[in-house]
């Protein structure tokens, strides 16, 4: 089957949903315990509900498209996190991780080159 | 004696990046099971098969690795770590499914190898 656009562009709404979704969790972690107590806390209820609804579009996408293209289509959330961690949650970035980044995104779209 | 140049307080342990390692491995296996799962579910009674089940399971464990990581390091630096899945799915792809490898997925897995150790390494500076 081929990849509708509306299915990369789901994906990619998704992406900046689990993106936020992590930072929640990121700032959840530090009350997490195994303590069925966790459930309630806010930030990691708001990091579930943010990356379930992401999933959810995700998986609904991936019922239309291919998993080459669409799983890639994913990796733009690195790119998310590391704004979103500055504005957030105080995070630095430099040089070396925004290429990181790029080296990244460069080698996922080698992977979907290669799955042709 | 070796000298700490990186301040205590920001520094991403290396407990947490290898928490985060462990658990791209789950998302990955979790990620085939998932898809097996959705791709098989004919309509909405049938959409709570094994395979699904048993994706969001791995994926939950995968999770709550990830949290135990979040609390010793930087989001920016654990958070790409999770590209390693790609290289893994592309290996499990390779393995399972013999779908071949081929130049540009080994050059991509490559990339991504290093695009996450610049970042660990952007992360010390």
């Amino acid at each position: 089957m081929a990849t509708p656009l509306w299915t990369i562009i789901l994906v990619f709404f998704a992406t900046i949903l689990g993106a936020f979704g992590a930072i929640f969790l990121k700032k959840a972690s530090s009350d997490f315990s195994l303590k069925i107590r966790f459930l309630w806390n806010r930030n990691f209820l708001a990091g579930l509900c943010f990356y379930t609804l992401s999933t959810v579009m995700y998986l609904s996408a991936l019922k239309f498209g291919e998993l080459s293209v669409l799983f890639p289509t994913i990796s733009t959330v690195y790119v998310w996190v590391s704004i979103l961690s500055q504005k957030y949650l105080g995070e630095k970035m430099n040089g070396f991780k925004w290429f990181g980044i790029l080296v990244i995104l460069a080698g996922v779209a080698l992977l979907a080159i290669g799955s042709r | 004696m070796r000298r700490r140049k990186v301040n205590r307080k920001t520094k991403t342990s290396t407990k947490a990046i290898l928490l985060v390692l462990v658990s791209t491995v789950f998302t990955s296996i979790g990620q085939i099971f998932l898809k097996s799962g959705v791709t098989s579910a004919g309509n909405l009674y049938s959409i709570l098969n094994y395979s699904l089940i048993l994706g969001l399971v791995l994926y939950a464990f995968a999770l709550i690795l990830m949290l135990l990581a979040f609390k010793k390091g930087e989001l920016s630096i654990l958070y790409p770590i999770l590209a390693l899945s790609y290289i893994w799915v592309a290996l499990l792809s390779n393995f399972l499914l013999n779908e071949s490898l081929g130049l540009a997925k080994i050059a991509g897995v490559i990339s991504i190898f290093i695009g996450v150790t610049l970042i660990g390494v952007g992360g010390r500076k």
